[in-house]
């Protein structure tokens, strides 16, 4: 059994519900692999205890406000949707357009105005001390990466963060460091994970949140580019059982060869025992031809590491 | 049967008949939008919505499904895009109540005490989750629906499911360390 197969059961059925056979490959399973391992503990922690938690109490008092709001709501909607019916019917040819037209254009000129009036206030530096502070407690919107400069190395951020703040350093400043591990796990935009992890790839840092951040992106980030960009950041550092950990995950979740082949290529000719069984394990049923290949490159049929010539 | 003819008289536009069905189903509404928001308000609000989408939608009911999983799926959806569109104003509150709850209480000698803590600091751990990890979370074990079922009410992919319940799990673990901790040296 290979871990997708071991997800896919285990996050679709009830542990009850699974035969008394394949329940034996998943505990067989879950012996050798680690993650699949978490993945089955937490099951059971959380199947066997969320059940316990008590239903919310409501009072009637609750229920019947929420009723009568519901059926105010509702009667409102009957009484909104008939007239308007009747005055679009004459309205969308003429009238709308023209609505629309003015209504866009004073909204633009004021926006505009209020744009120009407070762009000083809403972008104020944030010393280190709030940047601490606000990532620590969570109370960062959401991040994105707005200038980079390679010949200085200097990052600037908008954070949404009350109405916006920038905040601009060089990638060496720890604060910096910690906020491009926060842009790589949390920003919304898929570009902005991108863009830190290329930064990440340029530098050599050994900032253990940097790190945890690269080994999360690699494992579950949606974007296939942002993947690749944090796991090739991973060869700034030297070869631990962290990033052994998160290559294997790779190596046997990833539905990406391209990105399966670079884990491949971070692992080397490693001697650790884990990193063989996995390999000989992908050597013989990875899908993908130039995998196989790859690992017959750096690795025997054995499954023993071939010494670089 | 007697659900099917209520519902095809509020299709009909008969409005005793619509408020028949609120009246079943609001409790039930309510608890579920009370899990996955953040505060009552939202609950509220979400309720509300809900109600007001079947209203507009009721013609569109077919029966192919039970009247219930339909109500079911707008739920999730309104939910969903609720917490979406809302601004994560209460980000800012409460921390310290949170610290408060989080740590392992040595005091309570007896283990129907501990349940209970144990069940509060889980409650409070999964107000900490941001609201989609926390939806996904409840649809999986609160309603114990499989992975896909979840990303089809959601219209999401599974891969996105599995990721957002993955980082659900991975923070729950490590709020509720102490307490697991505790609970397996018993």
């Amino acid at each position: 059994m290979n871990c997708k197969k071991f997800q896919d059961i285990i996050l679709n059925y009830n542990i009850s519900e699974i035969p008394e056979n394949i329940l034996r490959k998943l505990k067989e399973h879950k012996n050798e692999c680690v993650d699949c391992s978490i993945l089955w503990n937490d099951e059971m922690f959380f199947s066997q205890n969320y059940a316990n938690i008590s239903e919310p109490k409501l009072n009637s008092n609750r229920i019947e406000r929420l009723h009568n709001n519901i059926m105010k709501s509702v009667r409102r909607e009957m009484i909104i949707g008939k007239p308007k019916e009747k005055f679009l019917f004459w309205s969308n040819k003429i009238i709308t357009p023209i609505a629309t037209a003015a209504a866009t254009l004073v909204i633009g000129i004021l926006v505009g105005r209020f744009i120009l009036q407070n762009s000083q206030e809403m972008n104020p530096t944030l010393t280190a001390y709030n940047v601490q502070e606000i990532i620590d407690n969570n109370r960062l919107n959401d991040i994105k990466i707005s200038e980079v400069s390679n010949a200085t190395n200097d990052v600037s951020f908008d954070l949404s963060w009350n109405n916006g703040a920038r905040i601009e350093g060089n990638r060496s400043d720890p604060n910096i460091q910690k906020l491009l591990a926060y842009a790589l796990v949390k920003a919304n935009n898929s570009g902005t994970r991108l863009h830190s992890a290329k930064i990440m790839e340029g530098m050599s840092s050994n900032n253990v949140e940097i790190l945890n951040a690269l080994i999360h992106s690699v494992k579950y980030d949606d974007n296939p580019g942002v993947r690749l960009k944090a796991l090739r950041a991973l060869k700034n550092y030297s070869l631990n059982d962290t990033i052994r950990d998160a290559c294997i995950f790779v190596l046997q979740n990833e539905v990406s060869a391209a990105i399966r082949m670079e884990a491949i290529q971070i692992l080397g000719n490693d001697n650790d025992q884990k990193v063989q069984i996995a390999l000989k394990k992908a050597a013989n049923n990875d899908e993908a031809e130039g995998v196989k290949t790859m690992i017959n490159k750096y690795y025997g049929n054995e499954g023993i590491p071939i010494r670089k010539k | 049967m007697e659900e099917f003819a209520v519902i095809k008289r509020a299709q009909a536009g008969d409005m005793i008949a619509f408020e028949e069905i609120v009246r079943n189903y609001e409790e039930r509404v309510l608890m579920i939008a009370i899990k996955i928001a953040k505060n009552e308000q939202d609950a509220e609000d979400i309720a509300q919505n809900v109600f007001i989408t079947i209203f507009r939608k009721i013609n569109t009911f077919g029966f192919k499904s039970s009247f219930y999983s339909w109500l079911y799926r707008i739920t999730m959806n309104t939910a969903f895009n609720h917490i979406k569109t809302r601004k994560y104003d209460d980000f800012l509150t409460n921390e310290n109540d949170d610290e408060k709850n989080y740590a392992v209480s040595e005091d309570n000698s007896t283990h129907i005490l501990e349940e209970e803590v144990f069940q509060r600091t889980l409650k409070n751990a999964l107000n900490e989750l941001p609201e989609k990890q926390r939806t996904v979370f409840v649809m999986k074990y609160d309603q114990q629906l499989k992975i896909k079922e979840i990303a089809s009410i959601l219209d999401l992919h599974q891969g996105t499911v599995k990721k957002y319940l993955f980082r659900a799990n991975e923070k729950l673990r490590k709020l509720l360390k102490p307490y697991k901790e505790k609970m397996e040296k018993r």
